[in-house]
């Protein structure tokens, strides 16, 4: 009798700590993703996710991952402008104001619970959290040929 | 023996979700820390919209040197023989000394919008947030943090965002003389009403405090300690907006919010768990001539 309630609790333990380690996994690949270039969060956050995976070891809770492509909501951002007295393209640089969103999984191996889920492993727990971008557009002085214009003739 | 079985089963059952009670509070207290933090920094990024803050800066230190150098103008007119010009520069003096006006009123205003948004944004959060428990168990319910007080003011040690011109040799002189600046980095110290000598002391030009653009590249909003947060005033207190007694621009904010939590069977006792977080603004933007 004692062994299964053990074992319930075990597994209470490890699914608490697989679903917080998640969320620390998921705030810090947001923080990330919100920290530089939007076009490039996708690839910040997978690198954290990467080295969380990387420090992880056994079964138990394993497999971080992106559930989906981090989205990025940009609300405001410079645009580049072309210098009449110059012909260069200038990108007055400046705040980039919105939210980058990161959904993560992780994969939770316990030893009886998951046989009242239907007898599924692994059980997968996801996290969503949003952080304000806070990357600053640095100046640019030099020709930007790829980017949007305005005021250009 | 079976009795004892059964104490021993008790206890540690007993002790263990006691431990997971402990440990679930202790995770949502954390992500209400990062829901803070979060929060903190999308207010304080309100502050220097647009680098409105870097702007006024600027416009404080350009009317300043305006106002000196049409007074030096009109105090050398008579003397280098050119009194027939003394009219354009009596003229010229007053239009420098009145633009003083319109920029200590438009800074005036940035204080009062700086204030309304961070104020509207403080009690739209609060009024969305969700009532219902954001976590709940039989024996433990946690909900959202609310707002309680938010504060705005500035960094300890942050100054201003513009920098003492050697090209007035006079005036930096006295700036450096009355301190008004770092000589390491020449940039004004703030909060300062950089006054101006002899005449026109009576005008202030009032410098807020503002991370400077380094070598082109803007400071980031980020959070930051709690215990470097030096107050100016709250624009929320209790829950409520309050009435703006802000003299200066602030560039950064300090966010208090309760993360209340009920615990115990059938929630029989409410605690507030407090959950405080800073955010600075980000600094002002780097001017082509820098």
């Amino acid at each position: 009798m004692l062994v299964p309630v053990l074992l319930v609790l075990v597994d209470l333990a490890i699914v608490i700590y697989g679903v917080q380690l998640n969320d620390t996994a998921c705030h810090n690949a947001a923080q990330a993703a919100a920290a530089g270039e939007p076009a490039e969060a996708q690839y910040r956050a997978q690198t954290v996710l990467n080295q969380v995976n990387s420090r992880t070891t056994g079964e138990l809770v394993s497999h971080f991952a992106l559930d989906r492509p981090v989205e990025s909501e940009i609300e405001a951002a410079p645009i580049p402008y072309r210098d009449q007295m110059t012909g260069k393209t200038v990108n007055p640089g400046g705040v980039i104001t919105g939210t980058a969103t990161v959904t993560t999984t992780v994969e939770i191996r316990p030893f009886i619970v998951h046989n009242v889920y239907g007898k599924r492993l692994p059980l997968k727990f996801s996290c969503r959290q949003s952080i304000p971008i806070r990357y600053v557009v640095p100046m640019c002085e030099f020709p930007c040929p790829s980017e949007p214009l305005i005021g250009s003739n | 023996m079976i009795v004892l079985v059964s104490l021993c089963m008790g206890l540690i059952v007993l002790v263990a979700v006691i431990g997971i009670i402990f440990n679930n509070l202790l995770f949502q207290n954390s992500r209400s820390q990062d829901k803070v933090d979060a929060m903190a920094l999308s207010f304080a990024r309100l502050i220097n919209a647009g680098n409105r803050v870097g702007q006024i800066n600027e416009l404080e230190d350009r009317c300043r040197e305006l106002v000196y150098v049409s007074r030096q103008t009109e105090i050398a007119c008579p003397a280098a023989d050119c009194g027939y010009m003394t009219a354009l520069c009596d003229q010229l003096l007053s239009d420098a000394r009145s633009g003083q006006k319109l920029v200590e009123a438009e800074r005036q205003n940035q204080i009062n919008l700086i204030c309304n948004e961070v104020q509207d944004a403080a009690t739209r959060y609060n009024r969305d947030r969700s009532a219902d428990s954001s976590f709940s168990l039989n024996w433990l319910q946690t909900y959202e943090p609310r707002i309680t007080d938010v504060a705005l003011g500035t960094i300890k040690d942050v100054q201003s965002s513009v920098r003492s011109q050697t090209v007035f040799s006079e005036l930096a002189y006295h700036d450096y003389l009355a301190d008004y600046f770092d000589p390491e980095t020449a940039l004004y110290k703030a909060p300062l009403n950089a006054r101006l000598p002899g005449s026109d002391a009576d005008l202030s030009f009032e410098l807020s405090a503002l991370p400077a653009s380094v070598k082109m590249i803007t400071p980031q909003p980020r959070n930051t300690n709690s215990d470097v947060f030096v107050p100016y005033g709250k624009v929320v207190e209790s829950g409520e907006q309050s009435p703006n007694s802000i003299q200066h621009i602030p560039n950064a904010v300090h966010v208090s919010c309760a993360m209340d939590a009920l615990v115990g069977p059938h929630g029989s006792n409410k605690v507030s768990i407090s959950v405080v977080s800073t955010g600075i603004t980000s600094g002002a933007s780097p001017e082509p001539e820098d």
